[in-house]
């Protein structure tokens, strides 16, 4: 067995001849993180509205809201990505459809993965809101009808506020997975950081130097990701409620 | 919309359902049963005593959680030749096909969730049942089979 090492080569240019193969990373790292946050601002919104509609007393709105996350949880990523990148197009009328097969290249990819990704992800974001909801003591929201507020008052000054702080934790491994999932982008084209250790891996032969330095990439990404939300949980706390202490505790 | 022809749907009902659907059940429950048991393991070398296991183990975890599936992919389809001339100390790397790798690519992926799993699980079940099985004289592994574990898997 042999395996010739050679690290120099993440500073060699790399087949575009303009960069070196560090740099292609870096950018392949740079598409990771912007389908991500603009798939996490869809995942939350669409979330967020989704979780909240399953726990209001709205029967047929519970429903929909249950099938909602249904649908887009059994359905493997991948095949989700596959759909909205070739199938969509077809579907839509012909002008529209032709539009989106025309878009741009990292676009076009980029468009469906990220409107793949950010649903995905909303169910996952759904049920934990609806969980963080309903983990609050039903009193609370009754003393919020008692002091006179609406409906909608009651969620956005009672209940909500306590709940996505319950749920914090587990957003955080959401989002981990979210930086995760965008690898799956590159079965439809989108050059993020596995498909370009990849390319990079094609082009030179160095399989271990290029799928390593990916590895810690997304290592050093993701501690981030973990140490900046650890430091918002903490400063966004309500003393005596729901510290860090107490959710790792786990008994509520 | 009218282009669409979903009688190729009928056409393969054969290939998608007696071959994919299969390869896919098969791969799953492999890969679910080998990672329970790895994932045991490494949630007993986490919670162990010895400190030198448990660091192993929770850096194996976190390394695996902390990466993408298809990262992984990538790394054991090409890693696993290499090994495999290593332990048979032949000088090429030996083939391994594409259904040996993803088994044991997804064992090894799996293992670290469902360890993290049975880690939470573990710390639940009072220290007075783990005593209760050393006062009746059982050893770590007897303990841990028919004691610890036994109740685990009830949960």
């Amino acid at each position: 067995m042999k395996y010739n090492w050679n690290w120099g080569i993440l500073f060699q240019t790399s087949a575009d001849g303009q960069q070196t193969w560090m740099m292609t990373l870096v950018h392949g790292l740079g598409w990771t993180l912007l389908a991500a946050v603009c798939a996490g601002v869809i995942a939350l919104v669409f979330g967020s509205i989704v979780g909240v509609i399953r726990t209001t007393p709205l029967k047929w709105a519970v429903r929909l809201g249950n099938a909602y996350v249904e649908l887009f949880r059994n359905i493997p990523l991948l095949v989700q990505l596959f759909l909205w990148y070739f199938v969509l197009p077809e579907v839509l009328p012909k002008a529209f459809g032709d539009a989106i097969k025309q878009m741009p290249p990292p676009w076009g990819s980029f468009v469906p993965a990220v409107i793949g990704l950010g649903l995905f992800t909303s169910a996952r974001i759904a049920e934990q809101v609806r969980a963080g909801i309903q983990a609050l003591p039903r009193g609370q929201s009754m003393a919020g009808t008692a002091l006179g507020l609406t409906l909608p008052q009651t969620y956005r000054y009672v209940v909500l506020p306590m709940a996505y702080r319950i749920i914090l934790p587990p957003l955080t491994s959401e989002t981990m997975n979210l930086i995760k999932n965008t690898s799956v982008a590159l079965t439809i084209g989108l050059i993020e950081l596995t498909a370009a250790a990849r390319s990079m891996q094609e082009f030179t032969f160095q399989v271990f130097e290029a799928f390593t330095a990916a590895t810690v990439i997304y290592i050093v990404v993701n501690l981030t990701v973990v140490t900046l939300m650890r430091k918002f949980e903490k400063s966004i706390a309500v003393p005596g409620f729901i510290g860090p202490a107490a959710v790792g505790g786990g008994a509520h | 919309m009218g282009a669409f022809d979903f009688d190729v749907v009928q056409r393969s009902f054969g290939y998608l359902f007696r071959e994919g659907m299969t390869f896919t059940l098969t791969l799953t429950a492999m890969s679910a049963l080998g990672g329970i048991v790895f994932g045991t393991l490494l949630a007993m070398m986490r919670l162990s005593s010895f400190r030198v296991l448990a660091v192993v183990a929770t850096g194996y975890v976190n390394l695996m959680r902390s990466i993408p599936l298809l990262l992984v992919i990538f790394w054991f389809y090409f890693l696993v030749p290499y090994i495999g001339a290593w332990i048979t100390g032949s000088s090429q790397p030996i083939r391994v096909g594409a259904f040996a790798s993803s088994v044991i690519t997804f064992v090894m992926f799996e293992a670290a969730y469902y360890s993290e799993i049975m880690r939470a699980g573990i710390p639940s079940i009072s220290r007075g049942q783990v005593s209760a099985g050393y006062a009746l004289g059982l050893n770590y592994w007897q303990t841990m089979g028919t004691v610890v574990l036994r109740r685990l898997s009830a949960t």
